[in-house]
């Protein structure tokens, strides 16, 4: 029995569920108010939402991709359905309109990013970021660099803030967009063929998958989480503008690295990504219970990101260590080398 | 010709061409004031992009510049506040800073193997957030300090005419091209660019490469975040956003191709100039910043691009020209 618990806790998924169980209990203890019903909730709204752009890069990372533009992407998406909404005084028609051309720019977003990477073969975090700046400066564009603010309770006010049986419409979508992603990922020719160009993309177009094609829609995918994700947090804040969403790419890499992640590509799955987004959702509105300014959010992501990994480095390398008799290590294999030369 | 040259005359024609678009079409462009301001202007990115091309050339990237020039700037600047800390000192805390964030980011990735992109970035969060720690606050509230150390804000000054920062720039571009092309140092670090594996057979030691192109890019970038403050006086905290980007952009117009093992210094010297020659001439048609985001983010995609096809021509003419001889 001591020995499973031990076994457990030494396991990724003990870890993981280790340091999720110490965050809270230090929150319990530091700050009650943390517990009560509307901070949770408030929690969830945020996790839906970072969640939904998490599931897209996850198909990215997947492919050994990145997508360094979802901050951009996903403020060009809420400015996009804000302005159509917007200008067409809030009708049904006006919501509809915003939504789809949103989408089509997402897509054609996504597609020059799968393009660029496969057909041209430019690095993704090149091409990303550069597209990053392009999609920032388009937001600026179509909004003259200032907020849109927006005082209408109707259908643009219901996708962020309506609560069917008393559950958040944005938990609901997120709810179904993991299950779907989950699905694809795990159950669909085209998810496990995602998993053999992350392992080696080489090997698998000669085994007949169709590398390019699967590579841009999984990009187009990633683009698309992000506008969708763009359009809900507007519309749960009831403003758009280039500051929307500035801290996404901060939130979803650190919960893709806190998801036990490979960024390497061929490993991963949803209840991981789940996972790092509840992590890094938990984190962040500890942030702001005990008082810490915003402007330090990036600064605690970038020492999880580093911790993360340095964690990751150890207990691999101590169960390499105990794996020895089994594998040749590295030194062996050096020395078989340099003996064959 | 070589490649290489061509690949350089490429980046001088176009900026040659946009200096005489901008000279005939405006006419606050082709005076000295304005060239010494865009030289000036230039050499904040251009000596970033110096320190960036190194890392490039290795083969890697650094997105923490920014950072990195954000924390150096404050460092600076709570230094200099006051008249207690002499100039050489505070100048010197600065560069430091610079490299002791670059030691931190070799360290980093030579210890935990992550992706180098991930982990630059990750840094930079931390170096900003280092620096908001770091800036002075009065009642808790963040508070912009002028610099008050007289002999710190000569460093801002000029020399016949040309700001010191410049002339810097331009010396510490001379050092950078005999590092890359006359010396060991220079020849490993371009073939750890070209293919680190091989490299690392014939004997180079790839940690040490890598650490010390982190080291020179942290150095650099603690030499413009000194530089700026000396010539402004004060900084804020939004020293150094983006300039990890523009650094890069630079970079990728002037020829040092991401991935490594091609460029060198006077690209990305030329890179920097044109990029600044651009947003310059910009303002001066009185197009929106928003512009040049888009601008930016194109001018990379671009240059990435035509870089990849102008490779895999030189390659084929090269091939054609070996199988050529031998028949």
């Amino acid at each position: 029995m001591s020995n499973k618990v031990t076994k457990f806790f030494g396991s990724p998924w003990g870890q993981r569920v280790s340091l999720l169980i110490i965050v809270i209990l230090v929150m319990i203890l530091f700050q009650p108010k943390f517990f009560s019903l509307d901070n949770v909730s408030s929690i969830l709204l945020a996790i839906a939402i970072y969640g939904i752009m998490v599931c897209g890069m996850l198909f990215v990372v997947i492919i050994g991709g990145i997508d360094l533009s979802i901050a951009s992407a996903a403020a060009l998406g809420g400015s996009i359905l804000s302005i159509f909404a917007k200008g067409s005084g809030y009708t049904v028609e006006g919501f509809i309109t915003g939504f789809v051309v949103a989408i089509v720019v997402a897509i054609l977003v996504g597609l020059i990013h799968g393009v660029m990477c496969t057909i041209f073969g430019l690095p993704a975090f090149v091409v990303t970021l550069a597209t990053q700046y392009v999609l920032l400066g388009a937001v600026l564009v179509v909004t003259n660099g200032a907020y849109i603010y927006h005082s209408d309770f109707g259908v643009f006010y219901m996708l962020g803030n309506a609560r069917p049986l008393g559950i958040p419409l944005p938990i609901i979508i997120f709810l179904i967009y993991t299950a779907i992603s989950a699905f694809v990922l795990g159950c669909t020719t085209y998810g496990r063929s995602l998993y053999c160009i992350g392992g080696n993309p080489v090997a698998s177009g000669l085994v007949g998958i169709k590398t390019k094609i699967n590579t841009i829609i999984a990009y187009i995918f990633c683009s698309v989480s992000a506008f969708f994700g763009g359009m809900i947090l507007v519309s749960m804040n009831m403003m758009a503008g280039a500051a929307t969403a500035s801290n996404a790419i901060g939130s979803v890499l650190t919960a893709i690295i806190v998801g036990g992640i490979n960024l390497a590509g061929g490993e991963g799955g949803i209840p991981g990504a789940i996972f790092g987004a509840l992590l890094v959702g938990i984190i962040n509105n500890a942030l702001i219970l005990l008082g810490v300014p915003s402007d330090y959010q990036k600064f605690v992501q970038g020492v999880i990101i580093i911790g993360a990994i340095a964690l990751n480095v150890y207990t691999s390398r101590r169960s390499e260590n105990m794996k020895t008799p089994l594998k040749p290590s590295k030194k062996t294999l050096d020395s078989a080398q340099s003996a064959k030369l | 010709m070589s490649s290489r040259n061509v690949r350089k005359l490429i980046s001088v024609g176009l900026l040659v061409i946009l200096a005489i678009i901008f000279a005939a079409t405006t006419e606050s462009f082709f005076n000295s004031r304005n060239i010494i301001l865009l030289l000036r202007e230039s050499s904040y990115v251009g000596l970033i992009a110096l320190g960036m091309a190194f890392v490039i050339i290795g083969g890697g990237i650094d997105l923490s510049a920014g950072g990195i020039v954000c924390l150096s700037a404050v460092v600076c600047s709570r230094l200099a506040a006051t008249n207690d800390v002499p100039a050489i000192f505070v100048i010197l805390a600065g560069i430091l800073t610079g490299m002791v964030c670059g030691a931190i980011n070799a360290l980093i990735n030579n210890k935990l193997h992550l992706t180098e992109f991930v982990a630059t970035l990750a840094s930079g969060f931390v170096y900003t957030g280092l620096a908001l720690i770091v800036a002075y606050r009065e009642n808790g509230r963040l508070v912009t300090q002028a610099v008050k150390n007289k002999g710190f804000l000569l460093l801002g000054d000029k020399i016949f005419g040309i700001h010191i920062m410049t002339l810097t720039w331009i010396v510490l571009m001379i050092v950078l091209m005999i590092i890359l092309y006359k010396t060991r140092f220079g020849l490993h670090t371009y073939a750890q660019g070209s293919n680190a594996k091989s490299a690392q057979m014939s004997g180079v030691n790839n940690a040490m490469i890598k650490a010390s192109g982190f080291i020179i890019c942290g150095f650099f970038c603690g030499l413009a975040a000194t530089f700026t403050l000396a010539y402004q006086g004060a900084v804020s905290l939004a020293t150094g956003t983006g300039m990890e980007f523009q650094a890069i952009a630079a970079c990728v117009v002037g020829g040092v191709v991401l991935g490594g093992g091609q460029g060198d210094a006077l690209g990305a010297f030329v890179g920097a100039l044109f990029l600044t020659l651009i947003m310059n001439g910009l303002y001066k048609y009185g197009i929106p910043t928003a512009y040049q985001y888009i601008l930016q983010g194109g001018i990379i995609l671009l240059a990435t691009s035509f870089d990849a096809q102008f490779n895999k021509f030189t390659e084929r003419r090269l091939s054609a020209a070996s199988t050529g001889s031998s028949t």
